[in-house]
Protein backbone atom coordinates (compact mmCIF):
# COMPACT_ATOMS: atom_id res chain seq x y z
CA UNK A 1 0.00 0.00 0.00
CA UNK A 2 1.53 3.37 -0.96
CA UNK A 3 2.02 6.30 1.36
CA UNK A 4 -0.63 8.97 1.53
CA UNK A 5 0.65 12.20 -0.01
CA UNK A 6 -0.63 14.17 2.97
CA UNK A 7 1.41 11.93 5.25
CA UNK A 8 4.54 12.38 3.12
CA UNK A 9 4.03 16.14 3.43
CA UNK A 10 3.38 15.97 7.15
CA UNK A 11 6.39 13.71 7.69
CA UNK A 12 8.65 16.04 5.71
CA UNK A 13 7.61 19.01 7.87
CA UNK A 14 7.88 16.93 11.02
CA UNK A 15 11.34 15.78 10.02
CA UNK A 16 12.46 19.32 9.23
CA UNK A 17 11.23 20.54 12.58
CA UNK A 18 13.15 17.71 14.24
CA UNK A 19 16.29 19.20 12.75
CA UNK A 20 15.24 22.44 14.49
CA UNK A 21 18.19 24.24 16.03
CA UNK A 22 20.67 23.47 13.24
CA UNK A 23 18.35 24.71 10.54
CA UNK A 24 17.41 27.86 12.41
CA UNK A 25 21.05 28.66 13.17
CA UNK A 26 22.12 28.17 9.56
CA UNK A 27 19.18 30.19 8.29
CA UNK A 28 19.85 32.98 10.79
CA UNK A 29 23.46 33.29 9.68
CA UNK A 30 22.37 33.41 6.06
CA UNK A 31 19.70 35.94 7.05
CA UNK A 32 22.14 38.33 8.66
CA UNK A 33 24.46 38.13 5.66
CA UNK A 34 21.73 38.69 3.15
CA UNK A 35 20.13 41.47 5.21
CA UNK A 36 23.41 43.33 5.28
CA UNK A 37 23.83 42.88 1.56
CA UNK A 38 20.37 44.18 0.80
CA UNK A 39 20.88 47.27 2.90
CA UNK A 40 24.48 47.94 1.94
CA UNK A 41 23.83 49.98 -1.22
CA UNK A 42 22.25 52.67 0.92
CA UNK A 43 25.53 53.37 2.60
CA UNK A 44 27.24 53.46 -0.75
CA UNK A 45 24.76 55.98 -2.04
CA UNK A 46 25.28 58.18 0.97
CA UNK A 47 28.90 58.32 0.11
CA UNK A 48 28.16 59.08 -3.50
CA UNK A 49 25.75 61.82 -2.71
CA UNK A 50 28.39 63.73 -0.84
CA UNK A 51 29.87 64.64 -4.15
CA UNK A 52 27.66 65.63 -7.01
CA UNK A 53 30.65 65.76 -9.27
CA UNK A 54 31.20 62.13 -8.51
CA UNK A 55 27.62 61.44 -9.47
CA UNK A 56 28.08 63.09 -12.76
CA UNK A 57 31.31 61.31 -13.46
CA UNK A 58 29.65 58.03 -12.80
CA UNK A 59 26.65 58.84 -14.88
CA UNK A 60 23.17 59.49 -13.68
CA UNK A 61 19.78 58.18 -14.57
CA UNK A 62 21.09 56.14 -17.43
CA UNK A 63 18.89 53.47 -15.99
CA UNK A 64 15.84 54.21 -13.99
CA UNK A 65 14.09 51.38 -12.24
CA UNK A 66 10.45 52.05 -11.82
CA UNK A 67 9.62 50.45 -8.53
CA UNK A 68 6.82 52.04 -6.67
CA UNK A 69 6.91 50.84 -3.16
CA UNK A 70 4.08 49.20 -1.42
CA UNK A 71 3.40 46.95 1.50
CA UNK A 72 4.29 47.05 5.12
CA UNK A 73 7.83 45.81 4.70
CA UNK A 74 9.14 49.27 4.29
CA UNK A 75 8.20 50.49 7.72
CA UNK A 76 11.36 52.56 8.15
CA UNK A 77 10.69 54.34 4.93
CA UNK A 78 7.06 54.88 5.84
CA UNK A 79 8.08 56.42 9.13
CA UNK A 80 10.50 58.71 7.37
CA UNK A 81 7.85 59.67 4.87
CA UNK A 82 5.45 60.62 7.64
CA UNK A 83 8.04 62.85 9.13
CA UNK A 84 8.51 64.58 5.82
CA UNK A 85 4.78 64.93 5.48
CA UNK A 86 4.70 66.59 8.87
CA UNK A 87 7.29 69.04 7.70
CA UNK A 88 5.51 69.38 4.40
CA UNK A 89 2.36 70.61 6.09
CA UNK A 90 4.32 73.43 7.58
CA UNK A 91 6.49 74.33 4.67
CA UNK A 92 4.17 74.08 1.77
CA UNK A 93 4.74 70.76 0.12
CA UNK A 94 1.41 69.93 -1.39
CA UNK A 95 1.90 66.25 -1.92
CA UNK A 96 4.64 63.73 -1.85
CA UNK A 97 4.55 61.40 -4.78
CA UNK A 98 5.34 57.73 -4.81
CA UNK A 99 8.77 56.65 -3.84
CA UNK A 100 10.96 55.29 -6.57
CA UNK A 101 14.20 53.48 -6.76
CA UNK A 102 16.67 55.11 -9.06
CA UNK A 103 20.02 53.85 -10.16
CA UNK A 104 22.86 56.31 -9.94
CA UNK A 105 25.52 54.80 -12.10
CA UNK A 106 25.06 51.33 -10.76
CA UNK A 107 24.19 52.51 -7.29
CA UNK A 108 20.78 52.83 -5.83
CA UNK A 109 18.94 55.69 -4.21
CA UNK A 110 15.36 56.33 -3.28
CA UNK A 111 13.67 59.29 -4.79
CA UNK A 112 10.44 60.99 -3.89
CA UNK A 113 8.68 63.30 -6.20
CA UNK A 114 7.49 66.31 -4.28
CA UNK A 115 4.69 68.50 -5.46
CA UNK A 116 5.00 71.95 -4.03
CA UNK A 117 2.04 73.88 -2.73
CA UNK A 118 0.46 76.55 -4.83
CA UNK A 119 1.87 79.26 -2.61
CA UNK A 120 5.35 77.88 -2.91
CA UNK A 121 4.96 77.49 -6.63
CA UNK A 122 3.88 81.07 -6.90
CA UNK A 123 6.94 82.09 -5.01
CA UNK A 124 9.09 79.95 -7.26
CA UNK A 125 7.64 81.49 -10.33
CA UNK A 126 8.21 84.89 -8.84
CA UNK A 127 11.86 84.24 -8.26
CA UNK A 128 12.09 82.54 -11.59
CA UNK A 129 12.84 79.15 -12.84
CA UNK A 130 12.15 76.52 -10.28
CA UNK A 131 10.40 73.48 -11.65
CA UNK A 132 6.99 72.93 -10.16
CA UNK A 133 8.00 69.41 -9.35
CA UNK A 134 11.18 68.27 -7.83
CA UNK A 135 12.56 64.93 -7.10
CA UNK A 136 14.15 64.88 -3.72
CA UNK A 137 16.64 62.25 -2.92
CA UNK A 138 17.70 61.45 0.56
CA UNK A 139 19.49 58.76 2.37
CA UNK A 140 18.13 57.35 5.56
CA UNK A 141 17.01 59.41 8.50
CA UNK A 142 20.12 61.54 8.55
CA UNK A 143 19.01 63.80 5.81
CA UNK A 144 15.44 63.63 6.94
CA UNK A 145 16.68 65.09 10.17
CA UNK A 146 18.26 67.92 8.29
CA UNK A 147 15.08 68.32 6.37
CA UNK A 148 13.21 68.82 9.60
CA UNK A 149 12.91 72.34 10.86
CA UNK A 150 14.26 73.91 7.71
CA UNK A 151 12.02 75.71 5.25
CA UNK A 152 11.63 73.99 1.94
CA UNK A 153 12.95 76.91 -0.01
CA UNK A 154 15.97 77.07 2.19
CA UNK A 155 16.47 73.42 1.74
CA UNK A 156 16.38 73.84 -1.95
CA UNK A 157 18.94 76.54 -1.53
CA UNK A 158 21.41 74.22 -0.04
CA UNK A 159 22.21 72.42 3.13
CA UNK A 160 23.02 68.86 2.56
CA UNK A 161 20.07 67.90 0.50
CA UNK A 162 20.50 67.36 -3.18
CA UNK A 163 17.63 68.42 -5.32
CA UNK A 164 17.15 66.62 -8.54
CA UNK A 165 14.94 68.49 -10.89
CA UNK A 166 13.01 66.84 -13.64
CA UNK A 167 11.89 68.76 -16.64
CA UNK A 168 8.48 70.28 -16.08
CA UNK A 169 5.80 69.29 -18.54
CA UNK A 170 5.35 72.77 -19.84
CA UNK A 171 8.69 72.54 -21.59
CA UNK A 172 7.43 69.70 -23.63
CA UNK A 173 10.38 67.50 -22.86
CA UNK A 174 9.64 63.81 -22.57
CA UNK A 175 10.14 62.65 -19.03
CA UNK A 176 12.83 60.21 -19.97
CA UNK A 177 14.71 62.63 -22.14
CA UNK A 178 16.99 63.70 -19.36
CA UNK A 179 17.25 65.07 -15.92
CA UNK A 180 19.04 67.82 -14.15
CA UNK A 181 21.21 67.48 -11.17
CA UNK A 182 21.49 70.78 -9.50
CA UNK A 183 24.19 70.87 -6.90
CA UNK A 184 24.39 73.15 -3.95
CA UNK A 185 24.69 75.99 -3.45
CA UNK A 186 21.52 76.64 -5.31
CA UNK A 187 20.15 79.93 -4.24
CA UNK A 188 16.60 80.15 -5.41
CA UNK A 189 15.92 83.52 -3.93
CA UNK A 190 18.77 85.07 -5.83
CA UNK A 191 17.96 82.98 -8.88
CA UNK A 192 21.56 82.15 -9.26
CA UNK A 193 22.86 78.76 -10.14
CA UNK A 194 26.54 78.23 -9.80
CA UNK A 195 26.74 75.06 -11.71
CA UNK A 196 24.34 72.84 -13.51
CA UNK A 197 24.80 69.32 -14.65
CA UNK A 198 22.70 67.81 -17.32
CA UNK A 199 22.42 64.15 -17.77
CA UNK A 200 20.59 62.93 -20.79
CA UNK A 201 20.30 60.00 -23.06
CA UNK A 202 23.25 59.66 -25.40
CA UNK A 203 21.17 60.62 -28.41
CA UNK A 204 20.81 64.17 -27.13
CA UNK A 205 23.32 66.52 -28.61
CA UNK A 206 24.99 69.25 -26.64
CA UNK A 207 23.04 72.02 -28.32
CA UNK A 208 19.77 70.37 -27.43
CA UNK A 209 20.86 69.90 -23.87
CA UNK A 210 21.93 73.49 -23.62
CA UNK A 211 18.60 74.58 -24.98
CA UNK A 212 16.76 72.39 -22.51
CA UNK A 213 18.79 73.57 -19.57
CA UNK A 214 18.42 77.22 -20.35
CA UNK A 215 14.71 76.78 -20.91
CA UNK A 216 14.20 74.78 -17.77
CA UNK A 217 16.14 77.13 -15.57
CA UNK A 218 15.30 80.27 -17.46
CA UNK A 219 18.85 81.40 -17.55
CA UNK A 220 20.84 83.08 -20.26
CA UNK A 221 23.55 80.57 -20.81
CA UNK A 222 25.25 77.55 -19.41
CA UNK A 223 28.85 76.53 -19.19
CA UNK A 224 30.02 74.03 -21.79
CA UNK A 225 28.47 70.69 -21.22
CA UNK A 226 30.76 67.92 -20.11
CA UNK A 227 29.37 64.51 -20.78
CA UNK A 228 29.61 61.98 -18.00
CA UNK A 229 31.29 58.69 -18.58
CA UNK A 230 29.52 55.39 -18.51
CA UNK A 231 28.83 53.96 -15.06
CA UNK A 232 31.00 50.95 -15.72
CA UNK A 233 33.98 53.22 -16.33
CA UNK A 234 33.71 55.08 -13.09
CA UNK A 235 36.76 56.48 -11.45
CA UNK A 236 37.08 53.60 -9.05
CA UNK A 237 36.60 50.51 -11.14
CA UNK A 238 37.70 48.16 -8.39
CA UNK A 239 35.19 49.56 -5.92
CA UNK A 240 32.54 49.64 -8.58
CA UNK A 241 33.29 46.02 -9.37
CA UNK A 242 32.96 45.06 -5.73
CA UNK A 243 29.68 46.91 -5.43
CA UNK A 244 28.28 45.18 -8.44
CA UNK A 245 29.54 41.83 -7.26
CA UNK A 246 28.03 42.28 -3.83
CA UNK A 247 24.59 42.26 -5.34
CA UNK A 248 25.05 38.65 -6.25
CA UNK A 249 25.86 37.68 -2.69
CA UNK A 250 22.25 36.58 -2.01
CA UNK A 251 22.52 34.27 -5.01
CA UNK A 252 25.88 33.04 -3.78
CA UNK A 253 24.41 32.47 -0.32
CA UNK A 254 21.49 30.65 -1.95
CA UNK A 255 23.93 28.49 -3.91
CA UNK A 256 25.89 27.78 -0.76
CA UNK A 257 22.81 26.76 1.18
CA UNK A 258 21.61 24.69 -1.78
CA UNK A 259 24.94 22.88 -1.97
CA UNK A 260 24.96 22.37 1.77
CA UNK A 261 21.52 20.89 1.44
CA UNK A 262 22.75 18.65 -1.37
CA UNK A 263 25.57 17.36 0.83
CA UNK A 264 23.22 16.95 3.77
CA UNK A 265 20.72 14.96 1.77
CA UNK A 266 23.46 12.82 0.25
CA UNK A 267 24.86 12.03 3.67
CA UNK A 268 21.39 11.07 4.82
CA UNK A 269 21.31 8.13 2.45
CA UNK A 270 20.71 5.68 5.29
CA UNK A 271 17.60 7.71 6.13
CA UNK A 272 16.55 7.44 2.51
CA UNK A 273 16.94 3.71 2.98
CA UNK A 274 14.73 3.83 6.06
CA UNK A 275 12.06 5.71 4.15
CA UNK A 276 12.22 3.22 1.30
CA UNK A 277 12.02 0.34 3.77
CA UNK A 278 9.00 2.05 5.29
CA UNK A 279 7.17 1.65 2.05
CA UNK A 280 7.89 5.00 0.37
CA UNK A 281 8.43 4.94 -3.36
CA UNK A 282 11.42 6.73 -4.82
CA UNK A 283 9.26 9.54 -6.17
CA UNK A 284 7.81 10.01 -2.72
CA UNK A 285 11.27 10.13 -1.17
CA UNK A 286 12.22 12.81 -3.72
CA UNK A 287 9.03 14.68 -2.85
CA UNK A 288 9.84 14.32 0.86
CA UNK A 289 13.19 16.08 0.51
CA UNK A 290 11.93 18.59 -2.06
CA UNK A 291 9.28 19.75 0.39
CA UNK A 292 11.97 20.21 2.98
CA UNK A 293 14.23 22.30 0.76
CA UNK A 294 11.32 24.50 -0.35
CA UNK A 295 10.31 25.05 3.27
CA UNK A 296 13.90 25.76 4.18
CA UNK A 297 14.16 28.29 1.35
CA UNK A 298 10.89 29.93 2.41
CA UNK A 299 12.19 30.16 5.96
CA UNK A 300 15.45 31.69 4.73
CA UNK A 301 13.58 34.20 2.59
CA UNK A 302 11.25 35.18 5.42
CA UNK A 303 14.15 35.63 7.79
CA UNK A 304 16.01 37.78 5.28
CA UNK A 305 12.97 39.99 4.81
CA UNK A 306 12.35 40.31 8.52
CA UNK A 307 16.08 40.73 9.20
CA UNK A 308 16.37 43.34 6.47
CA UNK A 309 13.41 45.29 7.83
CA UNK A 310 14.78 45.04 11.36
CA UNK A 311 18.27 46.11 10.34
CA UNK A 312 16.79 49.03 8.45
CA UNK A 313 15.32 50.15 11.76
CA UNK A 314 18.55 49.64 13.64
CA UNK A 315 20.76 51.32 11.07
CA UNK A 316 18.14 53.89 10.10
CA UNK A 317 18.36 52.94 6.50
CA UNK A 318 15.39 52.19 4.31
CA UNK A 319 15.12 48.54 3.32
CA UNK A 320 15.48 48.97 -0.38
CA UNK A 321 13.58 47.11 -2.99
CA UNK A 322 16.45 47.10 -5.41
CA UNK A 323 18.07 44.17 -3.62
CA UNK A 324 15.01 41.98 -4.01
CA UNK A 325 15.62 40.63 -7.49
CA UNK A 326 18.99 39.42 -6.28
CA UNK A 327 17.37 37.96 -3.20
CA UNK A 328 14.93 36.12 -5.43
CA UNK A 329 17.79 34.82 -7.55
CA UNK A 330 19.26 33.47 -4.35
CA UNK A 331 15.98 31.88 -3.37
CA UNK A 332 15.52 30.24 -6.75
CA UNK A 333 19.13 29.08 -6.83
CA UNK A 334 18.73 27.46 -3.45
CA UNK A 335 15.49 25.73 -4.37
CA UNK A 336 16.87 24.55 -7.72
CA UNK A 337 20.07 23.10 -6.30
CA UNK A 338 18.21 21.57 -3.37
CA UNK A 339 15.53 20.02 -5.56
CA UNK A 340 18.09 18.51 -7.90
CA UNK A 341 19.87 17.04 -4.88
CA UNK A 342 16.60 15.70 -3.54
CA UNK A 343 15.70 14.04 -6.81
CA UNK A 344 19.19 12.62 -7.33
CA UNK A 345 19.37 11.15 -3.86
CA UNK A 346 16.09 9.36 -4.35
CA UNK A 347 17.73 7.42 -7.18
CA UNK A 348 20.60 6.07 -5.13
CA UNK A 349 20.91 2.29 -5.15
CA UNK A 350 18.93 1.06 -2.19
CA UNK A 351 21.40 -1.73 -1.47
CA UNK A 352 23.98 0.94 -0.63
CA UNK A 353 21.61 2.49 1.86
CA UNK A 354 20.89 -0.71 3.70
CA UNK A 355 24.43 -1.08 4.89
CA UNK A 356 25.30 0.38 8.26
CA UNK A 357 27.07 3.71 7.91
CA UNK B 1 -5.79 -7.95 7.16
CA UNK B 2 -6.55 -11.64 6.63
CA UNK B 3 -4.60 -13.23 3.84
CA UNK B 4 -5.11 -16.60 2.25
CA UNK B 5 -2.39 -19.19 1.75
CA UNK B 6 0.93 -17.36 1.45
CA UNK B 7 4.26 -18.74 0.38
CA UNK B 8 7.54 -17.18 -0.67
CA UNK B 9 8.88 -19.39 -3.43
CA UNK B 10 12.39 -19.09 -4.81
CA UNK B 11 12.89 -21.08 -7.99
CA UNK B 12 16.33 -21.75 -9.46
CA UNK B 13 17.70 -18.31 -8.62
CA UNK B 14 21.23 -17.54 -9.77
CA UNK B 15 23.08 -14.28 -9.50
CA UNK B 16 26.38 -13.14 -10.90
CA UNK B 17 28.46 -10.07 -10.11
CA UNK B 18 31.35 -9.30 -12.46
CA UNK B 19 31.33 -12.82 -13.89
CA UNK B 20 31.48 -14.25 -10.37
CA UNK B 21 28.63 -16.54 -9.33
CA UNK B 22 27.25 -15.24 -6.02
CA UNK B 23 24.12 -17.42 -5.94
CA UNK B 24 23.87 -20.78 -7.72
CA UNK B 25 20.51 -22.31 -8.62
CA UNK B 26 18.84 -21.69 -5.31
CA UNK B 27 15.35 -23.01 -4.68
CA UNK B 28 13.39 -22.81 -1.45
CA UNK B 29 10.01 -21.94 -0.03
CA UNK B 30 9.08 -20.19 3.20
CA UNK B 31 5.68 -19.85 4.87
CA UNK B 32 4.43 -17.42 7.53
CA UNK B 33 5.15 -18.63 11.05
CA UNK B 34 8.59 -19.95 10.18
CA UNK B 35 11.71 -18.66 11.90
CA UNK B 36 14.53 -19.27 9.46
CA UNK B 37 18.27 -18.73 9.86
CA UNK B 38 20.42 -18.14 6.81
CA UNK B 39 23.96 -18.91 7.86
CA UNK B 40 27.28 -18.82 6.11
CA UNK B 41 30.64 -17.10 6.22
CA UNK B 42 31.10 -13.45 5.23
CA UNK B 43 30.82 -13.00 1.49
CA UNK B 44 28.85 -16.22 1.00
CA UNK B 45 25.89 -14.32 -0.50
CA UNK B 46 23.52 -14.07 2.50
CA UNK B 47 22.69 -10.38 2.00
CA UNK B 48 22.35 -10.88 -1.74
CA UNK B 49 19.88 -13.72 -1.21
CA UNK B 50 17.91 -11.57 1.24
CA UNK B 51 17.89 -8.82 -1.39
CA UNK B 52 16.45 -11.26 -3.92
CA UNK B 53 13.87 -12.54 -1.42
CA UNK B 54 12.73 -8.99 -0.70
CA UNK B 55 12.58 -7.99 -4.35
CA UNK B 56 15.18 -5.26 -3.89
CA UNK B 57 17.66 -7.17 -6.06
CA UNK B 58 16.87 -8.79 -9.39
CA UNK B 59 18.40 -12.23 -9.97
CA UNK B 60 20.38 -13.02 -13.11
CA UNK B 61 18.12 -16.02 -13.66
CA UNK B 62 15.25 -17.67 -11.82
CA UNK B 63 12.38 -16.12 -9.89
CA UNK B 64 11.54 -15.14 -6.34
CA UNK B 65 7.83 -14.51 -5.92
CA UNK B 66 5.25 -14.51 -3.20
CA UNK B 67 2.32 -16.76 -4.01
CA UNK B 68 -1.00 -15.75 -2.53
CA UNK B 69 -3.74 -18.31 -3.11
CA UNK B 70 -1.72 -19.65 -6.01
CA UNK B 71 -1.24 -16.26 -7.70
CA UNK B 72 2.31 -14.85 -7.89
CA UNK B 73 3.12 -11.32 -6.65
CA UNK B 74 6.20 -9.12 -6.38
CA UNK B 75 7.83 -9.97 -3.03
CA UNK B 76 8.51 -6.35 -2.04
CA UNK B 77 4.80 -5.89 -1.36
CA UNK B 78 4.95 -8.55 1.33
CA UNK B 79 8.42 -8.09 2.78
CA UNK B 80 9.80 -5.86 5.53
CA UNK B 81 13.53 -5.42 5.97
CA UNK B 82 15.48 -5.07 9.19
CA UNK B 83 18.78 -3.56 8.02
CA UNK B 84 22.18 -4.34 9.39
CA UNK B 85 22.92 -1.79 12.11
CA UNK B 86 19.25 -0.86 12.48
CA UNK B 87 19.25 2.33 10.41
CA UNK B 88 16.97 5.05 11.68
CA UNK B 89 16.04 8.68 11.25
CA UNK B 90 18.47 9.93 13.90
CA UNK B 91 16.87 13.27 14.74
CA UNK B 92 13.41 11.77 15.17
CA UNK B 93 12.01 10.17 18.28
CA UNK B 94 11.82 6.43 18.68
CA UNK B 95 8.06 6.62 18.40
CA UNK B 96 8.25 8.61 15.15
CA UNK B 97 10.68 6.11 13.71
CA UNK B 98 8.50 3.15 14.56
CA UNK B 99 5.40 4.94 13.27
CA UNK B 100 6.98 5.23 9.81
CA UNK B 101 6.15 1.56 9.36
CA UNK B 102 2.49 2.16 10.11
CA UNK B 103 2.33 5.15 7.77
CA UNK B 104 3.85 2.93 5.08
CA UNK B 105 1.11 0.42 5.76
CA UNK B 106 -1.46 3.09 4.88
CA UNK B 107 -2.52 3.96 8.41
CA UNK B 108 -3.30 7.53 9.38
CA UNK B 109 -0.99 9.26 11.83
CA UNK B 110 -2.96 8.40 14.94
CA UNK B 111 -3.32 4.72 14.00
CA UNK B 112 0.35 4.55 13.10
CA UNK B 113 1.36 5.91 16.49
CA UNK B 114 -0.86 3.44 18.31
CA UNK B 115 0.59 0.58 16.27
CA UNK B 116 4.09 1.89 16.95
CA UNK B 117 3.51 1.98 20.71
CA UNK B 118 2.27 -1.62 20.59
CA UNK B 119 5.29 -2.69 18.53
CA UNK B 120 7.71 -0.89 20.82
CA UNK B 121 6.13 -2.72 23.74
CA UNK B 122 6.69 -6.04 21.99
CA UNK B 123 10.37 -5.28 21.41
CA UNK B 124 10.72 -3.89 24.94
CA UNK B 125 11.71 -0.30 24.27
CA UNK B 126 8.38 1.44 24.79
CA UNK B 127 9.92 3.36 27.71
CA UNK B 128 12.26 5.05 25.20
CA UNK B 129 9.47 6.22 22.92
CA UNK B 130 10.13 9.93 23.49
CA UNK B 131 13.90 9.69 23.12
CA UNK B 132 15.68 10.63 19.92
CA UNK B 133 16.93 7.71 17.88
CA UNK B 134 20.48 9.04 17.92
CA UNK B 135 20.63 8.52 21.67
CA UNK B 136 19.92 4.77 21.45
CA UNK B 137 22.46 2.00 21.86
CA UNK B 138 23.15 -0.52 19.07
CA UNK B 139 20.82 -3.11 20.54
CA UNK B 140 18.02 -0.60 21.05
CA UNK B 141 18.42 0.61 17.48
CA UNK B 142 18.19 -2.93 16.23
CA UNK B 143 15.01 -3.48 18.20
CA UNK B 144 13.62 -0.22 16.88
CA UNK B 145 14.24 -1.48 13.34
CA UNK B 146 12.34 -4.65 14.20
CA UNK B 147 9.46 -2.61 15.64
CA UNK B 148 9.32 -0.51 12.46
CA UNK B 149 9.27 -3.63 10.34
CA UNK B 150 6.53 -5.11 12.52
CA UNK B 151 4.42 -1.95 12.13
CA UNK B 152 4.69 -2.25 8.39
CA UNK B 153 2.46 -5.31 8.70
CA UNK B 154 4.23 -7.37 6.06
CA UNK B 155 4.12 -11.13 6.35
CA UNK B 156 7.82 -11.71 5.64
CA UNK B 157 10.46 -10.03 7.80
CA UNK B 158 14.02 -10.19 6.47
CA UNK B 159 16.75 -9.32 8.97
CA UNK B 160 20.31 -8.83 7.77
CA UNK B 161 22.82 -9.58 10.53
CA UNK B 162 20.54 -8.08 13.19
CA UNK B 163 22.89 -9.11 15.98
CA UNK B 164 26.16 -8.47 14.19
CA UNK B 165 27.53 -5.91 16.62
CA UNK B 166 25.69 -6.82 19.79
CA UNK B 167 26.75 -8.45 23.02
CA UNK B 168 25.34 -11.82 24.09
CA UNK B 169 22.58 -10.41 26.31
CA UNK B 170 21.35 -7.94 23.73
CA UNK B 171 21.60 -10.60 21.03
CA UNK B 172 19.27 -12.81 23.05
CA UNK B 173 16.78 -9.97 23.42
CA UNK B 174 16.72 -9.18 19.71
CA UNK B 175 16.37 -12.85 18.79
CA UNK B 176 13.52 -13.22 21.28
CA UNK B 177 11.76 -10.31 19.61
CA UNK B 178 12.18 -11.84 16.16
CA UNK B 179 10.95 -15.15 17.50
CA UNK B 180 7.90 -13.36 18.91
CA UNK B 181 7.15 -11.97 15.46
CA UNK B 182 7.33 -15.47 13.99
CA UNK B 183 4.79 -16.59 16.57
CA UNK B 184 2.50 -13.83 15.34
CA UNK B 185 2.22 -15.65 12.04
CA UNK B 186 5.02 -13.84 10.25
CA UNK B 187 7.91 -15.50 8.50
CA UNK B 188 11.21 -14.24 9.88
CA UNK B 189 14.37 -14.89 7.88
CA UNK B 190 17.59 -13.95 9.64
CA UNK B 191 20.93 -13.76 7.87
CA UNK B 192 23.60 -14.42 10.49
CA UNK B 193 26.97 -15.99 11.08
CA UNK B 194 26.24 -16.33 14.79
CA UNK B 195 25.57 -19.99 15.59
CA UNK B 196 23.79 -19.12 18.84
CA UNK B 197 21.20 -17.24 16.80
CA UNK B 198 20.84 -20.08 14.32
CA UNK B 199 20.25 -22.57 17.13
CA UNK B 200 17.10 -20.72 18.17
CA UNK B 201 15.59 -20.85 14.70
CA UNK B 202 13.15 -23.49 13.47
CA UNK B 203 15.05 -23.98 10.28
CA UNK B 204 18.63 -23.33 9.25
CA UNK B 205 19.73 -22.75 5.67
CA UNK B 206 23.42 -22.82 5.01
CA UNK B 207 24.90 -20.86 2.17
CA UNK B 208 28.36 -21.88 1.03
CA UNK B 209 29.90 -20.43 -2.12
CA UNK B 210 26.47 -19.40 -3.34
CA UNK B 211 24.91 -22.85 -2.97
CA UNK B 212 22.14 -23.44 -0.45
CA UNK B 213 21.82 -26.42 1.88
CA UNK B 214 18.99 -27.03 4.31
CA UNK B 215 20.69 -28.23 7.50
CA UNK B 216 17.79 -27.92 9.94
Amino acid sequence: MPWRISEVLAEAIHDLLALGPKVVTAASIACVGAAMVTTTPIFEVRETLESTDELVRQGWATTEISAERSGAVDSASCAALKRIEGVADVYGVRRIGPQRIVQFGGRTVMVHEIFLSDATMAQEVAVGGVPSRAKVAWVGDDIVQQFSGVPVVSLAAGYDLRVVGSFPKEFGIPALAGSLIIPQPWNIVASRIDQCYVRAQPSYRDEALTRVATAALRIESVTPIVRGVAPGLAEHPYRSYLQRSSRWIPAAVGLLIGLMWALTVRSRSSEVGVLLLSGMRRTEVGFFFTIQVVLLAAMWFALVVVGGAASSQVFRTPFILAGWPYLLYGLLTMISVGCIASIVVARVDVSLMLKDR
Amino acid sequence: MQLGALELIVDQVSMRFDNRAVLRSISLSIRPGEFVALVGPSGSGKSTLLGVLSGLATPTSGTALVHLNGKPYEPRLFCAWVPQGGNSMPTRTVLDNAALGGLGAGMDRSEARHAAIAALRIVGIDSLARKRANTLSGGELQRLAVARAACLGRKFVLADEPTGALDATTTDRVVDVLQALARRDMAVIVATHDTSVAEKCDRVLSLVDGALRDVS
